[in-house]
């Protein structure tokens, strides 16, 4: 009787655990909207055996010779979610971050669908958020204030209840996933666009695909000046805060900064600019209804609008202090029509610097958020 | 003082503390079954089912031997062991309390009270399972069992109380029509409960890999979910309705009624604490400044709440069914009167 019921339970335990195991994780192949039938098992046989090369997979995190990132940190994130036997969690990324941006950092994972805006495409290398020039990759410290302090209005949770290291390992992660990313698209245009010979020259790929895309997480760091903007806050008293705002709401008007044409004449977020897309899904818009139902298919979301913001409802996604509108306005956000109005290597800006304060203060006057401390008295309480 | 038939003799009546003390150590055991199933549902809110990597071992140390200030050196080691000491406790008083019923020979405790061993041991195995594979897959089930067993536990609960065996003596004027609406919406309640507490377990354990339609697809399942449960809720309040039930059925209703409300509430906070507010929310009807914190004490305590009130939802759901099922002694043995 005890046999019969012990091993009853083992069949059952048995089958439960069959029927529910799931594969490991595997990354998804960026085709970019491209449909699936059209790439052969070869082609496709190439991308991932060469990404899976450089790369590593999502359990076995590896990088390519040549690109500068902390393997700790980075192993850190990798891999399934849970401590070893020396007590160290592993698979932070898996844990925190996975079931929005997904394994392959595609911004697709499971929940994706359930928010609006949609996490972050990693692939791209393009952050909306930064305190670097339109073009250029975000610093680690941008990475890190977004992790620490989420995103209010949107799916973004703050991670600040997180140790340093820890945010510093999804950081690396991100980075990681980034670069793979690029590298990822450059591969998939060489193969079903360029029509590449097949197999691919490892070498080749590496100088031209893999170095490329690192060295670009490099240049903020190393040249901090030409590509980070850094914002001083002008100490004015109320009197001069208000001449500010009221230069600001003038200039808030002028056909030079553009910002009527979305944010509506009194920032509400109804411009007469209503179609409005980010570049992830800009690539899902076809030129008719019909059209853009047909690249649907090809993509894991559907397509969706941006929104302008609305100053008045005083949520500001990357942050609400006179520095995080200041660098808005002066660098636009990138990936979105949101345009930078300050100056960048190469191009004059179409605003000063006090032209952009101004604006700024205006913008945060609309939200009721100006600040009650001067920058001075800010930067001590920091 | 209370008198009630024996289960094992029906007809010889026991005194009130010969009935009452087992009813005690049910409750006992009850309560050990919530505050295990609620040390489970904080784990997964906590993301800490891999927290410890070995088993039955906990880091190398044998289970009830690991060191205090290693226990609380991590949080979710710390929930993570929590759980599986008070999943040992649960199951050495299931063997104990399965014993005693056969025992005595109580009919059906006996039997109730072995399916719920054989469940604790099921789901153990299946928790065992889930960190030696390391796959979140086997911890979708070990969710979807876990409430199973907690529901088991509150059936036999609601068996073993006094007021149970009231209602299998009392008669009343129900018709045999009104009890088969009366055991169908019961049914349809439990049933559907516990359909939705296997969607939530989904959600709850999703696989990184997952599409994103797939969460999209539940969550809608989950919506349509709550209101059918909500007409048959509505449905049962009229079915069963004063002066047509037992009083102890109609208890039971309010309950389901009142955590029915309770699981919507903490259905729709959950929602807020884990996705945000809706976008159309945010632009037209409300601005609202808020920024989620992962793993804040707020997220938990709601995910874990609502979590943990679907599992009460189903066990109250169940316990509704055996009362309205009890009727039909009652209202076969009129029928025939």
């Amino acid at each position: 009787m005890r046999g019969y019921f012990f091993s009853s339970l083992l069949i059952a335990v048995g089958l439960l655990v069959i029927c529910s195991c799931s594969r490991p994780p595997a990354f998804r192949l960026n085709t970019e909207g491209r449909d699936p039938g059209s790439i052969s098992p070869t082609q496709h046989e190439a991308l991932t055996t060469t990404l899976a090369d450089f790369f590593g997979t999502p359990d076995q995190a590896t990088t390519p010779r040549g690109v500068e990132l902390n393997h700790d940190l980075l192993h850190l994130a990798a891999g399934p979610m849970g401590r070893d036997l020396e007590r160290v969690e592993r698979g932070l990324y898996r844990k925190h971050c996975a079931n929005c941006h997904g394994v392959s950092g595609d911004g697709a994972g499971p929940f994706a669908r359930l928010l609006n805006p949609y996490p972050r495409d990693f692939r791209k290398g393009v952050f909306k958020y930064t305190s670097t020039v339109m073009g250029a990759k975000p610093t680690n410290q941008d990475l890190e204030k977004i992790i620490r302090q989420g995103m209010p209005g949107t799916g973004m949770p703050s991670y600040k209840r997180l140790p340093d290291d820890d945010i510093k390992s999804l950081v690396e992660y991100v980075k990681y996933l980034s670069i793979r990313g690029e590298t990822e698209l450059y591969l998939v245009r060489l193969v079903l666009d360029e029509n590449e010979l097949l197999p691919l020259n490892r070498q080749a790929v590496l100088e031209d695909g893999v170095l490329p895309a690192a060295e670009s997480w490099d240049l903020p760091q190393i040249e901090p000046d030409v590509w980070v903007v850094k914002p001083h806050r002008p100490d004015w008293d109320d009197q001069q805060l208000q001449a500010a705002i009221a230069r600001g709401k003038e200039l808030y008007r002028e056909p030079r900064a553009q910002c009527i044409t979305c944010h509506g004449p009194e920032g509400r977020g109804d411009g007469e600019q209503t179609d409005l897309y980010d570049i992830w899904n800009q690539a899902k818009k076809g030129i008719t209804d019909q059209q853009t139902r047909e690249l649907a298919r090809h993509f894991a979301l559907p397509i969706q609008k941006l929104r302008p913001r609305n100053f008045h409802s005083g949520i500001f996604h990357g942050g609400d202090t006179p520095e995080d509108i200041y660098l808005r306005i002066h660098i636009g956000i990138k990936g979105t029509p949101m345009p930078g109005a300050g100056p960048a290597p190469g191009i004059p800006g179409v605003l000063t610097p006090d032209e952009i304060w101004d604006l700024a203060y205006y913008v945060l006057s609309l939200a009721q958020k100006l600040p009650t401390h001067s920058a001075h008295e800010d930067s001590e309480r920091k | 003082m209370q008198t009630a038939d024996c289960p094992q003799h029906p007809g010889k009546s026991l005194s009130g503390s010969q009935q009452t003390w087992p009813y005690r150590l049910v409750w006992a055991f009850w309560g050990v079954g919530l505050a295990t199933i609620g040390m489970g549902h904080t784990v997964t809110s906590y993301s800490a089912g891999m927290a410890i990597p070995d088993w039955p071992s906990v880091f190398g140390h044998f289970p009830f031997l690991f060191p205090l200030h290693e226990w609380f050196r991590h949080w979710d080691v710390f929930l993570a062991q929590s759980h599986r000491l008070i999943v040992t406790i649960l199951a050495i008083f299931s063997l104990i309390l399965t014993g005693f019923f056969w025992k005595i020979r109580w009919n059906p405790h006996k039997w109730l009270a072995t399916a719920v061993f054989i469940l604790i041991c099921l789901q153990a195995a299946l928790g065992a399972s889930r960190v030696l594979l390391g796959d979140i897959g086997v911890a979708a089930i070990h969710g979807c069992v876990g409430p199973l067993c907690f529901g088991l536990i509150t059936v036999l609960l609601v068996v073993a109380s006094p007021s149970y065996e009231q209602l299998c003596r009392s008669h009343h004027e129900a018709t045999r029509r009104r009890w088969r609406k009366a055991v169908t919406v019961a049914l349809f309640i439990a049933g559907l409960t516990y359909l939705q507490l296997v969607l939530l377990a989904q959600l709850r354990h999703v696989l990184p890999q997952q599409p994103p339609i797939q969460a999209l697809l539940i969550v809608i399942g989950q919506g349509i979910l709550w209101a059918v449960i909500g007409m048959i809720v509505v449905t049962a309040a009229m079915v069963l309705r004063k002066p047509l039930c037992n009083v102890m059925t109609r208890k039971f209703l309010w309950l389901v009624i009142g955590l029915y409300c309770l699981h919507l509430v903490l259905g729709l906070s959950a929602w807020i604490v884990n996705f945000n507010f809706p976008a159309w929310f945010l632009s037209h009807v409300l601005a609202v400044e808020y920024t989620i914190v992962q793993g804040g004490v707020f997220q938990v305590i709601v995910s874990t709440a609502f979590a943990l009130v679907s599992s009460l939802l189903f066990a109250a759901s169940l316990a509704l069914l055996i009362c309205a099922a009890v009727d039909r002694g009652a209202n076969v043995d009129s029928d025939h009167n």
